[in-house]
């Protein structure tokens, strides 16, 4: 009954905050969606499953630009484009995610640098397709005979899809195959002892980061409406991976928060690119160091701890 | 006929041969030791028979089937559960967590199965759960099963690690010195509940150990390994009093 | 042409595989991969323009001073990164390097901002030789053999005793320990020294592309330059700077510039596919 009224209460918060708020705020909205995607993504592949990877950007990238081209030089609709494009990502994927079976540490970080970075360039450098550097205007996603113009069209599009996505991988994350993948993070030796096939989920956690990487670059395409391959670096994945750093690595709720911080603190902050970029890199430092389990990690110990206390508190021998 | 029969293996790490054209062969339902001093090659069997390791040479049938070159999780498919000398287990999990991992094969979750929680796999995972609280029960450990398992001490680890490899159903149960660090007590249960895997689960068990007295008291029958080759074969009575595997053992957990 | 783009490949792979030794001496003596050691290169063209430009010393001071500089900031990348993660995963070091890489390049843009600093070079661009129709400058000997001097030096270093305690701990950590080698002194001195190799290569780059943050993405060359040497072999490592520097250098005249960084990519890649370990191995590795 609690969680019906609970649903409930946030169905009717999520539609009535863009009418209660401000353009900007919507917009910020919708961009933490995105960024909420990408990190769950990441965390996927490299909270789960321990697949540390400076490329998720690229896979952005693939999304963003294979539905953007879909869309005007196929004339496929957004909501073909969209899934379409993500599965084309996850496709991709493959091309790293095999040789990276045999990779672990720096070896794989420095792979999967290289293979952002190849996307990247590429994308730079087939101009007659992608327009380069000079960018890439894209129309507003039409659903239908709906367009989607405006910030608060695009919330009512852009956060219901954030929900989905968010619950299937809280799905995946309390199921079996979230704890294989788990599992193969903690010890892969004693992971195929039991059976679980290292190739076969690894491959796996690389194409659904990829396609969740993919769903949001196609949102940030019908968001910002301007493709610029500058925005999909590896800058951007240093980002994503301190998200997930910050907010925790192990949890949907951790992704969550890092996402929502992390998008949230250049607005609040405001400032010169390089003191956030600087900021990035001390939280980065820090929390690895000394909060790995990120802030939902540690809320989460913190809440155990006054539990475990609280239970033996002194009541009698 | 033979469950596991590995002949003339032969591994080596650059110029120094870890194993020797070692044979052994073990029937279902045996209790099989595997001793010998330190560096004489025991783990490196392990490892080849479960296919972490490759071998420079030789073969291995399990049920009559070639497993050398298979990957791990292939051998583990077929039947072969194996527990590790430097424990691994899933620190961050639950004792239930833990040993559900060994149900993954029986439980075979999908992408799309766990996303949109079908009914069919999330039946499998009840049930799983199930049967990972009754081996849990099975070693003693279920009133721990929601602690996470790098709380546990040693001794409590390593009948994780047990459970865990139960959990597999296997044929065979490949253990690297279960009873390393175990007190007294603690090994004497460990030989109990070895017997109690051997009659009640059907389970036949390859040992490595160096706890004399588990070996001695445990296995119908012990193979003695020395830098990398097998020096003596036989029954414990017969390995205790052969010359040459008291002079390999010179002034160690002799008989 | 081929014979110039030759030339100026072993020139940039002289320079990339003396940020790759750097890269692979800290690798292993500690097995850490020091993903801040582009940003100790930058440091290096900044401690120039410092001492050069900006205090008006003369090149043998300026120099050793970036020299020194670039070692104490070794020093301090050690403390910060390296000790408090002596028992990390793999995975922990290289996000905490990568922070740490991020940290130092927007200090220097914060300071300095993104523009791009002039630092003369020690001996002038004027051509001294002719070779098959290649006019070799005074620069690029110099460069060159400042490469090839501070390689001798490496080497020269390892036969001292504090050297041979280091490569004692490379190759053999316990081993090391229980003869008395005191490791944190032996990790600290590490990564001076390969902060030094980091420091000197920034030195001799800055003046050939001027010293910015973006100074940095050498790093990238001398990881490919490290990967074909295994991350373990010092010979394989300088060839590989050689080959970078040369291949990346024969495609960006014969098919586009724009393939110059590709083809880094491309091998880069190649490699980890063909042969994770590196085309130099030494490993005895048995996993299946």
């Amino acid at each position: 009954m609690k969680r019906v009224g609970l649903t409930l209460v946030g169905a009717l918060i999520f539609v009535a905050l863009p009418f209660l708020v401000n353009n900007y705020v919507v917009y910020l909205s919708n961009l933490i969606a995105i960024n909420v995607i990408l990190a769950i993504g990441l965390d996927i592949l490299t909270g789960w499953t321990g697949q540390i990877s400076l490329g998720h950007a690229g896979f952005a990238a693939v999304g963003a630009y294979a539905s953007g081209l879909a869309i005007l030089h196929l004339g496929m609709p957004f909501w073909l484009a969209l899934p379409l494009a993500a599965l084309f990502a996850a496709l991709v994927s493959l091309v790293i995610g095999f040789p990276a079976l045999r990779l672990s540490g720096h070896y794989l970080a420095l792979a999967t640098f290289g293979f952002g970075e190849v996307i990247q360039l590429t994308i730079i450098h087939a101009e007659r397709l992608t327009n380069g550097p000079r960018g890439l205007w894209l129309p507003a996603p039409a659903l239908g005979p709906l367009k989607l113009g405006t910030d608060r069209s695009l919330y009512f599009l852009i956060i219901p899809v954030t929900a989905v996505l968010l619950l299937l991988a809280w799905n995946l994350s309390h199921s079996g195959m979230g704890r294989a993948l788990l599992s193969i993070r903690m010890s892969e030796l004693a992971a195929s002892s039991v059976g679980i096939s290292l190739p076969r989920y690894k491959t796996l956690a690389f194409a659904l980061s990829a396609f969740y990487a993919g769903i949001a670059g196609g949102l940030f395409g019908a968001l910002v409406k301007f493709l610029d391959p500058g925005a999909f670096s590896v800058w951007q994945s240093i980002l994503y991976l301190t998200m997930i750093a910050v907010g925790g690595m192990r949890s949907i709720s951790g992704a969550v928060i890092g996402a929502a911080l992390l998008t949230l603190l250049p607005e609040v902050l405001g400032g010169l690119q390089s003191y956030m970029e600087l900021g990035y890199g001390v939280l980065l430092l820090t929390f690895i160091i000394f909060i790995p389990e990120g802030i939902y990690g540690r809320l989460g110990a913190t809440l155990e701890s006054w539990r475990s206390r609280a239970a033996t508190a002194p009541s009698g021998a | 006929m033979g469950l596991l029969e590995a002949q003339d293996l032969t591994v080596s790490f650059g110029r120094l041969v870890a194993v020797n054209r070692v044979s052994l062969a073990l029937d279902q339902g045996e209790i099989l030791g595997l001793i010998g001093p330190n560096g004489a090659g025991k783990t490196t069997i392990f490892n080849v028979i479960t296919g972490v390791y490759r071998a420079d040479a030789g073969a291995v049938r399990f049920q009559n089937q070639e497993i050398l070159g298979l990957r791990p999780y292939q051998v583990a498919r077929l039947g072969v559960a194996r527990t590790f000398q430097n424990i691994e287990l899933f620190g961050g999990m639950p004792l239930l967590e833990n040993v559900l991992t060994g149900f993954h094969l029986q439980i075979r979750p999908g992408v799309l199965g766990a996303a949109l929680r079908l009914p069919a796999p999330a039946r499998r995972e009840r049930e799983a759960r199930a049967e990972s609280l009754k081996l849990l029960e099975f070693v003693g450990l279920q009133t721990l099963a929601a602690q996470r398992a790098d709380a546990l001490p040693f001794g409590q680890q390593r009948l994780l690690e047990l459970a865990r490899a139960l959990a597999l159903r296997p044929r065979l149960l490949l253990l690297d010195e279960p009873a390393s660090g175990l007190s007294h007590a603690e090994t004497d249960a460990l030989a109990q509940l070895l017997r109690r895997i051997r009659k009640e689960l059907g389970v036949t068990i390859l040992l490595v150990e160096h706890v004399m007295e588990l070996v001695m008291g445990l296995c119908d029958r012990i193979v003695v390994l020395d830098h990398g080759e097998k020096i003596s074969e036989g029954s414990p009575a017969k390995v205790r009093s052969d010359p040459r595997v008291v002079q390999a053992y010179l002034g160690a957990d002799g008989a | 042409m081929f014979l110039d783009l030759l030339i100026s490949g072993l020139l940039a792979g002289s320079l990339y595989a003396l940020v790759a030794l750097g890269l692979v001496v800290i690798f292993k003596a500690t097995d850490v991969v020091n993903f801040a050691q582009g940003e100790i290169v930058m440091a290096g063209g900044y401690f120039g323009i410092l001492f050069h430009n900006v205090l008006g010393q003369n090149w043998i001071v300026t120099i050793l001073a970036t020299l020194a500089c670039s070692l104490v900031l070794g020093l301090l990348l050690e403390r910060v990164a390296n000790r408090p993660l002596m028992r990390a995963q793999s995975f922990t070091v290289i996000i905490a390097t990568i922070g740490l890489g991020i940290i130092l390049r927007n200090i220097a843009r914060i300071i300095w901002t993104d523009d791009v600093y002039a630092l003369p070079p020690v001996v002038t661009a004027r051509p001294i030789a002719q070779l098959a129709g290649v006019t070799l400058t005074a620069q690029s000997f110099f460069v060159l053999l400042s490469a090839l001097g501070l390689v001798g030096a490496l080497y020269g270093f390892f036969q001292t005793k504090l050297g041979k305690a280091m490569r004692a701990v490379q190759q053999n950590r316990t081993g090391a320990e229980l003869v008395g080698i005191e490791l944190p002194l032996i990790f600290a001195l590490t990564w001076a020294v390969s902060a030094c190799l980091a420091g000197a290569a920034g030195f001799l780059l800055a003046p050939l592309v001027g010293v910015s943050p973006a100074m940095g993405w050498i790093a990238v060359k001398a990881f490919v330059a490290a990967i074909i040497g295994g991350f373990t072999s010092i010979p394989g490592t300088i060839a590989g700077g050689f080959v970078v520097g040369v291949v990346e250098n024969l495609a960006g005249g014969y098919i586009s510039t724009a393939m110059k960084d590709i083809v880094t990519y491309a091998i880069l890649i190649g490699v980890l596919m063909v042969r994770p370990s590196g085309l130099f191995e030494r490993g005895l590795s048995r996993r299946a």
